[in-house]
């Protein structure tokens, strides 16, 4: 970057309080924050079609095939018709909640 | 020149905030400020390869800004008589001798984008001290002149600045944040305190009005009536005591000067200052 735009970039940083939040944008940021808190339900119709797997298009969560994308993670669903393998789990980590991109 | 890796999961909007933070977060809308928060959140994990070294961003700051700057900084502040008048020049001249620094080699941040959000993250949280620091020395020196009994963490000790509550009083703990570090705080749910006292801004007086939020539980310590309402509506319920709801637990929002007088009230009726 230009110098000369760091340094505009700078002072106008140096400039301003961003502590200044009125009242009501301050219990509204809260507000908005316990919305991201609260974990989203997101319903995704799955068809099995001649024994392959397929996600219904949703404007809510990207799907294609039958593969889904939930935040930073690419979820591939197959279908079997064996019996669960014994003494084998996937392990599930605890995370943050993340919106759904 | 270093070489920044930035975290895998930003998203291209939290990018797109990170590089504007600098010229325009005062643009920014409340949506947009908690999407910051949660970005430079991210951040801290995000690395750095300086020489033979990989350092976290949290790590390059602790090492290079606030392992330089925050002790002096500070010892300037306690050497103030008036700190909220003197205390932004102070702040703002360290900030300037910070942003030299990481635009100079060996690091010249600010050439590309992932390096400018590098200089964004330790001038954000740059800021985020300095204010906090500020604010909460002011509060101490406040509430010392106001009579009230408490007991302080010092903020020269430099261990004690990490301790999990800033001071003690009536056996409860409390923490002093400046209203972006308080929301930035909240993120991580539950707080673990028993009150907070943090900072509102009125725009028709131009000035700060402190308040206090407090568990429900510290609230009956000092007593009084509250109005309900939902946090959309809580600050126009204001001055009066305002019990409110965060992720399921009950809160109570309180301006300063009258939570002072009832910690006062109830000093003066003699329960104990907790000595930890």
């Amino acid at each position: 970057m230009n110098p000369k735009t760091l340094d505009a970039k700078f002072e106008a940083y140096l400039a301003r309080d961003d502590d200044a939040l009125l009242g009501s944008q301050f219990f509204e940021t809260l507000a908005e924050i316990e919305k991201r808190r609260t974990p989203q339900t997101i319903e995704v119709t799955l068809h099995v079609v001649e024994g392959q797997v397929k996600f219904e298009p949703s404007p809510q969560i990207r799907a294609q095939g039958n593969v889904l994308w939930v935040g930073d993670k690419r979820i591939v669903v197959q279908m079997s018709t064996d019996e669960p393998r014994q003494g084998h789990q996937t392990p599930i980590r605890p995370h943050k909640t993340r919106d759904i991109q | 020149m270093v070489a920044v890796e930035l975290t895998q999961t930003l998203t291209d909007a939290q990018k797109t905030l990170l590089l504007r933070y600098l010229g325009e977060a005062e643009r920014f809308s409340l949506t947009e400020w908690v999407t910051l928060l949660e970005a430079f959140t991210m951040l801290a994990e995000a690395t750095v390869q300086l020489n033979q070294q990989r350092l976290t961003f949290q790590a390059f700051y602790d090492r290079f800004i606030d392992d330089v700057k925050s002790d002096a900084f500070i010892a300037e502040l306690y050497a103030e008589t008036d700190v909220p008048a003197r205390a932004p020049a102070i702040q703002a001249g360290y900030a300037r001798e910070i942003f030299a620094q990481l635009c100079c080699e060996p690091f010249t941040l600010g050439k590309t984008p992932e390096t400018e959000c590098l200089l964004a993250y330790c001038l954000y949280w740059w800021a985020s001290f300095a204010r906090g620091s500020i604010f909460e020395l002011t509060i101490f020196r406040d509430m010392t002149e106001t009579g009230i009994q408490f007991t302080p963490h010092d903020l020269r000790v430099r261990a004690e600045r990490f301790s999990p509550c800033d001071l003690t009083l009536l056996n409860m703990t409390g923490d002093i944040k400046n209203t972006t570090y308080f929301l930035y705080v909240a993120r991580s749910f539950p707080l673990t305190c028993d009150f907070y006292i943090t900072r509102l801004y009125d725009v028709q007086n131009r000035c700060y009005v402190r308040i206090v939020v407090l568990t429900e539980p510290a609230w009956h310590r000092i007593n009084g009536e509250t109005v309900s309402s939902d946090l959309m509506q809580a600050a126009s319920k204001l001055p009066q005591v305002v019990s409110t709801t965060f992720l399921e637990y009950r809160f109570v929002i309180v301006e300063y000067n009258l939570w002072k007088q009832k910690v006062l009230q109830r000093q003066q009726l003699g329960e104990s200052v907790h000595e930890p």
